[in-house]
């Protein structure tokens, strides 16, 4: 990898060590993909700032019902991703990153209207995103929002809370398994 | 580094609230972009690192947490300026961590191969690989220790024999020794004893009666045999307890996830590892079956119940239960009795050809391999009928699932116990020989009983490596050809990417390595190759031969099923090793312990010649105070530690209980600020102040 190795100085490198949960190669190995994204732009300017069209374009995203929303959360200014934002996203998404970290972005991740609860309507968007064009009926998907609810909120709120969702998240052993992106 | 000027403008997150209950000058102008998250714990540090492990924590962007590294850092009085500040950030142990991740992750193994399988299959299958290159690596362990402690010294050091005429039994030994000779043979008859572990085969490195008493240069080769092989044992345990700790860990908090089951299937329902559109889209419509199966399953409960109110129809069920019950016991018992019948029948043929002449060499191989044959053939054949034989006793589809891996579990396991004590008994009725004594009809007669045994494992590893390979290129293959090209094979199918079984053959493999270990040193080292191979060709199986399954395969109550059997196949394997080291006497006439009675008593003859003060040591760790008092020790602890763990389930409840209380408090409040809201909407952001050290308190 002696190629991408000189572009960043050793300081960034122990920079972005220190705040992600990445190793060196990964690091590179991560802006060897995001410069895969639009090589021209990367090229000019390592941290450029990418649209979100083509963020997407990332094989793992472009098949995620949730891209839109993980291009909001990790997006620092609202418009595309630099590369910080990009290294930031796959660090919360590698095997080095713990439970509660991960945890807290798939939470952001649900909360589609972004008022830091999980509503009905969020679990209604999730639910569609997850099953992409199929279609259930207005019947079974509230059941299933009823039955989510009568399962994780404790408060009986008809909302998730942080807390309660990261209860239900913490009896569910795939989780940290399946929010993972592999680099 | 621009960004680090530029991160003062940015507002990372909508809801706009100043980090204003922490009115420290290190958090001024930062935005958490989040009420949860105070820097309360950052200024309660007790250390810079651990402040630096909390601002890593901060789900903000990269920028916000360099700004706030950067402050706090002047607060610890830390010398800062843009270049140096992560160099004080990272102290030297952390630099060794990284350089050893750094080296980890670029000696690791087949990263990007697994993550292709992943993109495809999802992270159930993807885990399957990552478990052979677990046992890949396990056994890479072993075979360093092995090589570097027994099969190089016995190859590097010279052979003289002036030390072991102080042994009792040394004359018997050499009289022996001279007896035990091998047929070398040549042409193919080479190839053949290549696969059958004998002939020249017994001469080399692979197998116990190779290896001779050494005492040179102040190498005791037949101490560090037996204790190589007790390392290899316990490193065994200690990776596979740091392997699985993790997981069961996990399994233990989720073990009664039955409660959240819908929940569970929403939000962990996206594998976000998925990179093809195609495994995508049969992601989407496997989520939208389970969620239709989800309700199907309700109402088959509903139905069944409904069926069988009537006593006839029940008793018909339990009568069929039972029967299916007796039919797989008497399968079981028959594949036992075909493997003790089979084993004998080899061992008998195998000594009388010897003794006769030399018979048709195709038939002897043959014949030598029908016991590996059948178990191979057992393990493979029987869970395909306990399969087909399931859906009669009218179960839930989770039952189903949970049952057949139970019963394929047993046939494997079984099998081995069949096979271990077949071996043993015919190890038995030698043992009553010497070596030049006649043997009696009902017993072969082995000139070196732990070669022969090794043999059967050498074989037994062959006959599993031939039976994988061949399952996937002479079955898989051919089928997923054929399917897509006749339509008529519609209703069979393509194969399926099976992880229970395939899962089980790893720990099968496994198992040999460990029984077969003290019998032949090299085990570990024809898995490595094993595993090498299998992985490519289940990588094939995998990406070529086997379309993604529609249907979500959740691992998790599996995975902890899994390292169950793993332990269980653990114990069963060093069981026979251990009575063999302590109770069986070893061959006069092959194999390191050649002058001893028993395997251990190199050990002890080691111990003695040591200074009087180490030995009368040793003498004391040994005896029965000393280990019942450990003994006891490890009880009581276990004791406290069930009172912990209860006691621990106690707060977790009550924790909840005050969960649910926040939380009516919670509404209690909310509905107080819509009433102050609708009187005054000027006060609203004193509420909001409220409202976050609630949720400080949730956090």
């Amino acid at each position: 990898m002696g190629g991408t190795q000189s572009v960043f100085t050793e300081d960034e490198l122990d920079d972005y060590q220190t705040l992600t949960y990445l190793s060196k190669k990964e690091i590179l190995l991560v802006h060897k993909r995001f410069k895969a994204l639009d090589p021209a732009s990367v090229e000019a300017d390592k941290n450029a700032r990418l649209p979100m069209e083509k963020i997407r374009e990332l094989p793992e995203l472009k098949v995620n019902p949730f891209r839109d929303q993980i291009c909001k959360v990790f997006s620092s200014s609202g418009d595309g991703m630099t590369f910080e934002d990009f290294l930031d996203m796959m660090s919360v998404f590698s095997d080095g990153a713990p439970k509660n970290v991960k945890v807290e972005y798939a939470f952001r991740v649900y909360d589609f209207d972004g008022d830091d609860l999980i509503s009905e309507s969020d679990l209604k968007q999730v639910i569609e995103s997850l099953i992409g064009s199929n279609r259930l009926t207005e019947d079974e998907l509230q059941q299933l929002i009823d039955n989510i609810m009568d399962e994780a909120d404790l408060d009986d709120d008809k909302t998730l809370s942080f807390a309660e969702f990261e209860h239900v998240i913490s009896k569910a052993p795939d989780f940290v398994n399946s929010f993972r992106i592999r680099m | 580094m621009n960004s680090l000027k530029k991160s003062n403008k940015i507002a990372p997150m909508p809801p706009s609230s100043p980090a204003d209950h922490a009115p420290d000058f290190c958090t001024e102008g930062v935005n958490l972009g989040h009420l949860r998250f105070s820097l309360g714990n950052i200024d309660a540090c007790q250390d810079w690192k651990q402040c630096v492990q909390h601002i890593k924590e901060l789900p903000s962007p990269i920028s916000t947490k360099r700004l706030l590294l950067k402050r706090f850092s002047r607060k610890w009085s830390i010398q800062t300026d843009v270049g140096t500040m992560t160099k004080q950030a990272t102290t030297k142990s952390q630099k060794f961590e990284r350089f050893v991740s750094d080296v980890t992750y670029s000696l690791t193994l087949w990263t990007s191969s697994i993550r292709a399988i992943e993109g495809v299959h999802g992270s159930g299958v993807a885990s399957y690989f990552t478990f052979l290159r677990w046992i890949f690596g396990l056994n890479l362990a072993l075979f360093t220790l092995l090589l570097g402690f027994v099969i190089l010294p016995m190859g590097l050091l010279p052979e003289t024999q002036r030390d072991l005429i102080i042994y009792p039994n040394y004359n018997k030994s050499i009289e022996c020794s001279r007896s035990y000779t091998v047929d070398e043979g040549t042409g193919i008859s080479l190839l053949f004893s290549l696969l059958e572990g004998k002939g020249w085969m017994e001469k080399t490195f692979m197998f116990y009666g190779y290896y001779v008493v050494r005492l040179e240069h102040h190498y005791n080769l037949s101490l560090s045999y037996i204790m190589t092989v007790i390392a290899c044992l316990l490193v065994s345990l200690i990776l596979m307890t740091k392997h699985t700790a993790h997981s069961v860990k996990e399994t233990i908090i989720s073990s009664n996830n039955q409660d959240v089951k819908v929940s569970s299937q929403v939000l962990v329902g996206w594998d976000f590892s998925l990179s093809s559109s195609q495994t995508a889209q049969g992601k989407q419509l496997g989520v939208f079956k389970e969620f239709e199966a989800a309700a199907k399953e309700e109402m088959y409960l509903r139905d069944r119940t409904k069926r069988l109110t009537s006593k006839l129809s029940r008793c018909k069920l339990y009568l069929i239960r039972l029967l299916v019950n007796l039919v797989i016991l008497a399968s079981l018992a028959g594949a036992g009795c075909l493997i003790f019948s089979v084993t004998t029948l080899s061992t008998k043929y195998t000594f009388q050809e010897k003794k006769q002449s030399k018979g048709n060499s195709w038939l002897s191989l043959l014949i030598t391999y029908l016991p590996s044959i059948t178990i191979t053939f057992c393990n493979g054949f029987l869970p395909v009928v306990f399969d087909s034989l399931v859906s009669f006793e009218d179960y839930t589809e989770l039952f189903i699932i949970k049952i057949t891996l139970l019963r394929t579990v047993l046939v494997r396991l079984a099998s081995i116990v069949v096979l271990v004590v077949t071996l043993f008994t015919q190890v038995r009725c030698n043992a009553a020989l010497d070596c030049t004594g006649s043997s009696s009809p009902d017993c072969a007669h082995l000139k070196c009983w732990e070669t022969y045994v090794g043999q059967q494992f050498y074989r037994l590893v062959i006959t599993d490596f031939f039976a994988l390979v061949g399952f996937v290129l002479l079955l898989e293959l051919p089928r997923m050809f054929l399917c897509s090209k006749f339509k008529l094979l519609d209703p069979i199918g393509p194969p399926q990417f099976k992880i229970p079984p395939n899962v089980l053959d790893l720990i099968y493999g496994q198992t040999l390595v460990w029984l077969g270990l003290l019998f032949t040193p090299m085990l570990p080292g024809i898995l490595i190759l094993k595993c090498f191979v299998v992985f490519y060709v289940k990588k094939l199986s995998a990406l070529v031969a086997c379309p993604p399954v529609k249907k979500s395969y959740r691992s998790s109550g599996i995975n902890r099923f899994f390292m169950l059997v793993l332990l269980a196949a653990y114990v069963l394997c060093v069981l026979p090793v251990i009575y063999t080291m302590f109770n069986i006497k070893p061959s006069r006439g092959c194999g390191p312990y050649r002058v001893y009675d028993s395997m251990i008593e190199s050990v002890q003859v080691a111990i003695e010649t040591l200074p009087s003060f180490m030995a009368y040591s040793y003498n004391v760790v040994t005896s029965v105070a000393v280990t019942g008092t450990i003994i006891l020790f490890l009880c009581v602890t276990i004791f406290f530690m069930s009172l912990v763990v209860s006691a621990y389930r106690e707060n977790n409840k009550r924790l909840r209980d005050l969960l649910m209380k926040e939380g009516r408090n919670k509404l209690q409040l909310l509905k107080q600020i819509n009433m102050v809201r609708r009187k005054s909407p000027a006060k609203v952001s004193n509420v909001n102040e409220g409202q976050s050290t609630l949720q400080d308190v949730d956090y």
